[in-house]
């Protein structure tokens, strides 16, 4: 791992000699702290950067009069050649950040490296990706691909503990960035893809002891089992927690996004709606008891996962909503006083959808990688607009053998997608009142990067072919552009550290089979010159 | 989940039927490929697959193909052979299942196999004589 100073531009970067001490990491972020994250934009103290996920900061340093002089102040080489798909979290001046096997922390203003821990897996991992931690009272906490949760020191990067959580050797692992809210951690399994049968679960940040269990695929008597026609393909049925998972302090609720069902593309294995699939569901927080769901695709056919995490929004006039985007490649907006569907409106192209995949097989659009796939939309209350990134990307989905073989993908078909040049993306502005769209921009290449709007008027993100890109975020003009080398499919947050504002993105998503990107995962810090 | 031995179901007049797994004891290990199919496995392989599970079959974004990790889900004597060709024919490559002729995924299936220590003999591998065929133990 080497911390690069981007020669000259380095020289005002190493002028703030940061000071970083471990103990003053140690006693935070507090509850108080992570309560008000919404008001402090100095800071980037998870995921969505709240528990809403709304993604939006205050900051206004940058700003579209000088978001065009954005340089790169330092770069992080985290080492990895495989996935890098992480969204960074920042408190005090630390970058912690995640790579399959690595948590590092760095300094946030010239990325040296403070520490770095590196997970060694005890069990197979079925995917080699991670998407980041929760800090809590000087605790950094995420999931392995092995399906353990550990806990680190954040001062120091040593380990507190370690538990296991699920089977990796039948599928089961935690790729999700958890958050904690009052000594509880949540977070999903993954592995739906591979015929497991997801749960969420709330741990004790304590000590690592689980709390409850959310079983996404319900059976016997629960709520939501007669919607499994055939009631042991609930033995294999998904269900996955991908991303993150937003929380409504206000009425102690855990928003949770569960993905597709397993087989991916055999509906008529499992004939009914396949509850919770393809939902949100809303839970207790303190008991994981249900509360009530959202579907966005019932009996789901293409894997389209409700992949990224929801966002709570309240705008001008006061009305609550709940925004979700998922694989099928559609915004859903839910008002929260009366849970009903505001609006649905779509983010790319849509073909085929309401058929099935057959023998011969189906042209569809989305595909399996279409839609929004990990990130999630944005709120931002001055445009009073949602931003959502997705994947224009169609495909032949085919019917096949429905075949368990424990370990192994469970797709019962499969997906022959579009070659890769012909994949696009959006980057969508809707008016989040209405769902009429505002602007949009086609991107050359999918996005899957993070979309973070701010109260400079600027909205960031990043694409595939390794831009970062700022726009005017009420009118979608492009303000600025900078090649990192890597394709960005991870988080984009901002943050201020001794009064000057900084961007970190995720850099370097090396996906040549599937996304067909290279690059090496590495954290780029911009901001404004001296 | 942990206890279920379902090992085949598949489309049939309309219904699902279901397939046992054979779960005979394991026996000395068979020879269930050629050199030839060997030889043609690694250039098949090399374009198809190193990508993914790496030139050496170490296991990169794709598991490893070698080695532990492939012998303690593939080579415990429990195994079917046709579960193994079923994944890799119906799911691989990765960005493009099933496109590749069977000759090829049982080539492919052939290299990986001897890289794991199986060696080859004079019965060339067919899709039938794998489904009768259960993979032995790792050497």
């Amino acid at each position: 791992m080497k911390a690069y100073p981007l020669s000259l531009r380095l020289a005002a970067a190493a002028v703030l000699s940061l000071a970083v001490s471990s103990l003053g990491l140690a006693a935070g972020p507090t509850q108080h702290q992570l309560d008000a994250a919404r008001q402090n934009g100095s800071n980037w103290l998870m995921y969505n950067r709240t528990y809403s996920g709304d993604r939006f900061s205050p900051l206004t340093q940058i700003n579209t009069t000088d978001a065009s002089q954005l340089t790169p102040v330092c770069a992080n080489q985290l080492g990895t050649l495989a996935a890098f798909q992480a969204t960074p979290v920042e408190y005090r001046g630390v970058l912690y950040v995640t790579t399959q096997h690595q948590t590092v922390a760095m300094n946030a203003a010239t990325c040296k490296t403070l520490w770095d821990y590196t997970y060694v897996p005890t069990g197979p991992e079925p995917i080699n990706t991670n998407r980041g931690v929760a800090l809590y009272k000087g605790m950094v906490i995420r999931g392995t691909d092995d399906a353990h949760l550990i806990a680190l020191n954040a001062g120091t990067g040593k380990l507190i503990w370690n538990v296991k959580v699920g089977n990796s050797a039948i599928g089961e692992f935690l790729s999700a960035a958890p958050i904690v809210w009052k000594n509880l951690i949540f977070i999903g399994l993954a592995g739906a893809d591979w015929g497991i049968k997801g749960q969420v679960y709330a741990y004790n940040v304590k000590n690592g002891k689980r709390v409850w269990t959310f079983n996404d695929i319900p059976t016997g008597n629960a709520v939501g089992a007669s919607t499994w026609g055939r009631a042991a393909s609930t033995a294999t049925g998904g269900g996955s927690t991908w991303s993150t998972i937003t929380l409504d302090r206000s009425n102690g609720l855990v928003y949770v996004p569960i993905g597709n069902p397993a087989p991916d593309f055999a509906p008529e294995y499992r004939p009914g709606a396949n509850l919770f699939t393809d939902s949100v569901v809303e839970l207790n927080a303190k008991t994981g008891k249900l509360v009530r769901w959202h579907q966005q695709v019932p009996n789901d056919s293409h894997d389209w996962d409700t992949a990224a995490a929801p966002i709570l929004f309240t705008t001008s006039n006061g009305h609550h909503y709940m925004a979700v985007a998922d694989k099928a490649g559609y915004l859903f907006v839910y008002n929260q006083a009366t849970h009903k569907l505001a609006y649905k409106v779509p983010t790319t192209t849509i073909h085929n959808a309401s058929l099935h995949p057959t023998v011969k097989g189906v042209y569809t659009c989305p595909a399996d990688l279409g839609g929004t796939e990990w990130s999630s939309p944005a709120y931002d209350p001055q445009t009073a607009a949602l931003y959502v990134n997705s994947v224009d990307w169609c495909g032949v989905d085919k019917l096949g053998e429905v075949r368990y073989v424990a370990g192994q993908l469970f797709f019962g078909g499969s997906s022959i997608l579009d070659p890769v040049a012909k994949a696009s993306g959006w980057l969508d502005a809707f008016d989040a009142s209405s769902g009429q769209t505002l602007w949009r921009w086609h991107s050359p290449t999918p996005m899957l990067a993070g979309v973070t709007p701010t109260a400079g008027g600027v909205l960031m993100t990043g694409d595939l072919n390794g831009n970062f890109l700022v726009f005017d975020a009420r009118t979608g003009q492009k303000l600025y552009q900078f090649d990192t080398g890597g394709a960005m499919a991870g988080g984009v947050i901002t943050y201020k550290v001794n009064g000057r504002q900084y961007v970190a993105v995720a850099s370097g998503n090396s996906s040549r089979s599937i996304w067909g990107t290279t690059g090496s995962g590495t954290i780029f810090v911009f901001a404004l010159p001296y | 989940m942990a206890g279920l031995s379902i090992a085949g179901l598949g489309v049939a007049a309309g219904g699902w039927i279901l397939a046992l797994a054979a779960s005979s004891s394991a026996p000395a290990a068979p020879q269930i490929f050629t050199k030839s199919q060997v030889k043609a496995g690694q250039q098949v392989f090399l374009a198809h697959c190193a990508v993914c599970h790496g030139y050496q079959l170490q296991g990169k974004i794709g598991p490893a193909l070698k080695g532990p990790a492939f012998a303690d889900v593939w080579l415990t004597g429990k195994q079917n052979a046709d579960s193994l060709f079923y994944v890799i024919s119906t799911q691989m490559p990765f960005n493009a299942p099933g496109s590749l002729k069977t000759s090829q995924y049982l080539e492919a299936l052939s290299y990986i196999l001897s890289q794991n220590g199986l060696v080859p003999g004079k019965t060339a591998m067919t899709v039938a004589l794998l489904k009768k065929t259960t993979l032995p133990k790792a050497p």
